[in-house]
């Protein structure tokens, strides 16, 4: 691009799409509320002014759905900007924290935070050993890259070997160890919200912030690692240094992500390529644009599981795998991506 | 470039890879002025050697000094404030215009956000001008060449290592980015270049350094080193030595 997008742009357009998207997300559920009573609910927390809402309102939309709402958000913009930070740094334009095995990893983790948080605290702890389990699981992911090589397709298919088959052994293992703390079969596969709280949601927020702000000072070296690493060590990038930390703060937010919310599929795949197509490969605002991007498809994708589900849930992680699963064809069929 | 000399000086060095001896003993010195061409047989240590000065291949015995530092011990910042490097050529996908690209070069300096005006100087002396605002996956190989010599241009490091610039350059592009490499060695940098194509080596370099199974078999001005009977046991090739009429340098004829 001759001209970059402005970051400024960038976060005044998501800002806004993205609170117009959460207006609509704490509105729609089982008892349907109008966008009206909803936004004078969460005027009455955010704002030192009293609107006149009924209490059933209140407890629905503040206590339910707002934190159910803020954590889609945030694991989507944790997983859009691991996409496309993992696209541009192995040089891969299908990269994703599912596919590279990453969100498996983490999943060990949470499985472990679940099952020996005490009590009450599971769900918290499960953040955190699932932040922890993901910093490994990035550590390991960049060490297969470094020896694979920077063959996308073969790294690709390594990823997805390792990690379903990670992820089955996690699901198998929340089935045998039988306790009603331990999320089932579909939280590993295809995610979850309906257990997000407040404190979930807070733990999980300082994680996500680390994570991005963390990445924000690596994003141009990240632009000259596409010239390949030994080409961007020669001009001056400290290689290891980059990859090493850019790989831990991804695996941090996504790892945190999949401890409140599961794993949910290929919103690093949308995310990072749909913020491509809107503002180009700088990651100084490709990473910021992904963040909204996938933030925005998590939380839209859990709207439709919600309204689509007729009375049930549908696990966001089907509907993001849904719609992600055919892009990613499309990407391929239009020759988008050379893989 | 700067008015203090700079140098590169190559002492005993030998390089193993796996088990095999790749360098054996080699001993160079260049300084600021000095276009040095690295000629030799395929698998020779033309590559080997200059990924050794870049400082990617450490020596197994021996040393490499860029102005008395060992390379090896420098962080990429500073290793790149001294030496850049062309890798040898293959087709790459990167997701940005050439005029950015470019400017990549100039990272440690300026980001990357490059001057215009250096870029545009870098385009406009490899002939890429006009490639601008294209992306660079979408150029052909020689394109692309052109692009990563530009980039090599952009950084102000004192000593300049070319592994096969001329590779996937037709025989004008070839000669011109060869003149290139020249004019930077007499504005003062030190310049070292593996070729296969002695004769635009031979035109352009101030001295040229033959090698055989991973030793010098000779070094010295280009009439010393492109000596018949030395080409034809080194290449196993019959080597006739013609000279150009116009320019006075030695051509290369095989068979």
């Amino acid at each position: 691009m001759s001209h970059k997008p402005s970051l400024l742009r960038v976060v005044v357009i998501g800002s806004a799409a993205s609170v117009a998207m959460i207006a609509l997300a704490v509105s729609v559920g089982s008892v349907s509320l109008a966008p009206s009573d909803s936004f004078g609910v969460l005027l009455n927390h955010l704002l030192p002014i009293e609107i006149g809402s009924s209490s059933q309102a209140d407890a629905i939309v503040w206590n339910i759905r707002m934190p159910r709402v803020i954590v889609a958000m945030l694991s989507g913009a944790t997983l859009g900007v691991a996409g496309t930070v993992l696209q541009s740094s192995l040089k891969n334009p299908i990269a994703d924290a599912q596919l590279v095995g990453l969100s498996a990893s983490a999943s060990v983790g949470a499985l472990l935070g679940f099952w020996l948080g005490y009590a009450a605290n599971g769900p918290k702890v499960a953040v955190v050993a699932g932040a922890v389990a993901g910093v490994a699981g990035a550590w390991t992911v960049q060490w297969l890259a470094s020896r694979v090589g920077g063959e996308p397709t073969r790294f690709a298919l390594v990823g997805i070997g390792a990690g379903l088959s990670l992820a089955a052994l996690v699901a198998a293992t929340s089935i045998a160890i039988h306790d009603p703390r331990v999320p089932d079969v579909a939280f590993w596969f295809f995610g979850g919200l309906g257990a997000a709280t407040w404190p979930v949601a807070g733990v999980l927020a300082l994680a996500v912030g680390v994570s991005i702000g963390g990445t924000v000072p690596f994003t141009d070296s990240l632009d000259v690692l596409s010239l390949g690493h030994q080409p961007a060590k020669h001009v001056g990038v400290n290689v290891e240094r980059v990859l090493g930390a850019v790989m831990a703060l991804v695996g941090l937010g996504v790892g945190a992500s999949v401890g409140a919310a599961g794993v949910i599929g290929f919103v690093g795949l949308v995310g990072g390529r749909v913020a491509l197509r809107l503002v180009g490969p700088h990651q100084r605002v490709a990473v910021p644009a992904a963040a909204f991007t996938g933030a925005l498809f998590v939380t839209g994708a859990d709207v439709i599981g919600r309204v689509g589900g007729r009375g049930f849930e549908v696990p966001v992680g089907l509907v993001t795998t849904i719609l992600g699963g055919a892009y990613l064809v499309w990407l391929i069929a239009r020759r988008q991506v050379a893989v | 470039m700067t008015g203090a000399l700079s140098s590169v000086v190559v002492a005993g060095l030998c390089v193993s890879l796996g088990d095999q001896n790749a360098l054996t003993d080699i001993n160079i010195s260049v300084e600021s002025g000095d276009f040095l061409a690295i000629v030799g047989p395929n698998g020779s240590g033309k590559s080997t050697l200059l990924k050794t000065i870049a400082g990617d291949l450490a020596p197994t015995s021996g040393s490499v000094a860029i102005d008395g530092l060992a390379i090896q011990d420098l962080d990429a910042a500073a290793a790149a404030s001294m030496r850049s490097y062309l890798p040898q050529a293959h087709v790459s996908n990167i997701p940005f215009d050439v005029r950015t690209v470019v400017g990549f070069g100039a990272f440690i300096s300026d980001g990357i956000d490059a001057s215009s005006e250096q870029v545009s100087i870098a385009m406009r002396r490899v002939g890429i001008d006009g490639l601008s605002n294209r992306s660079f996956s979408a150029l052909s190989g020689g394109e692309q060449r052109r692009v990563t010599i530009a980039r090599v241009l952009c950084q102000a490091a004192s000593v300049m290592l070319l592994d096969e610039p001329t590779d996937s350059l037709d025989l004008g592009h070839a000669d011109a980015v060869m003149a290139i490499a020249a004019e930077e060695a007499a504005n003062g940098r030190v310049v070292l270049s593996t070729s296969h194509n002695l004769n635009v080596a031979a035109r352009h370099a101030t001295r040229m350094l033959l090698l055989d199974n991973g030793r010098i078999a000779r070094m010295g001005a280009p009439t010393e080193v492109l000596d018949a009977e030395l080409l034809s046991h080194v290449y196993g090739t019959t080597v006739r030595i013609i000279k150009d009429e116009t320019t006075g340098s030695p051509i290369v004829l095989s068979g």
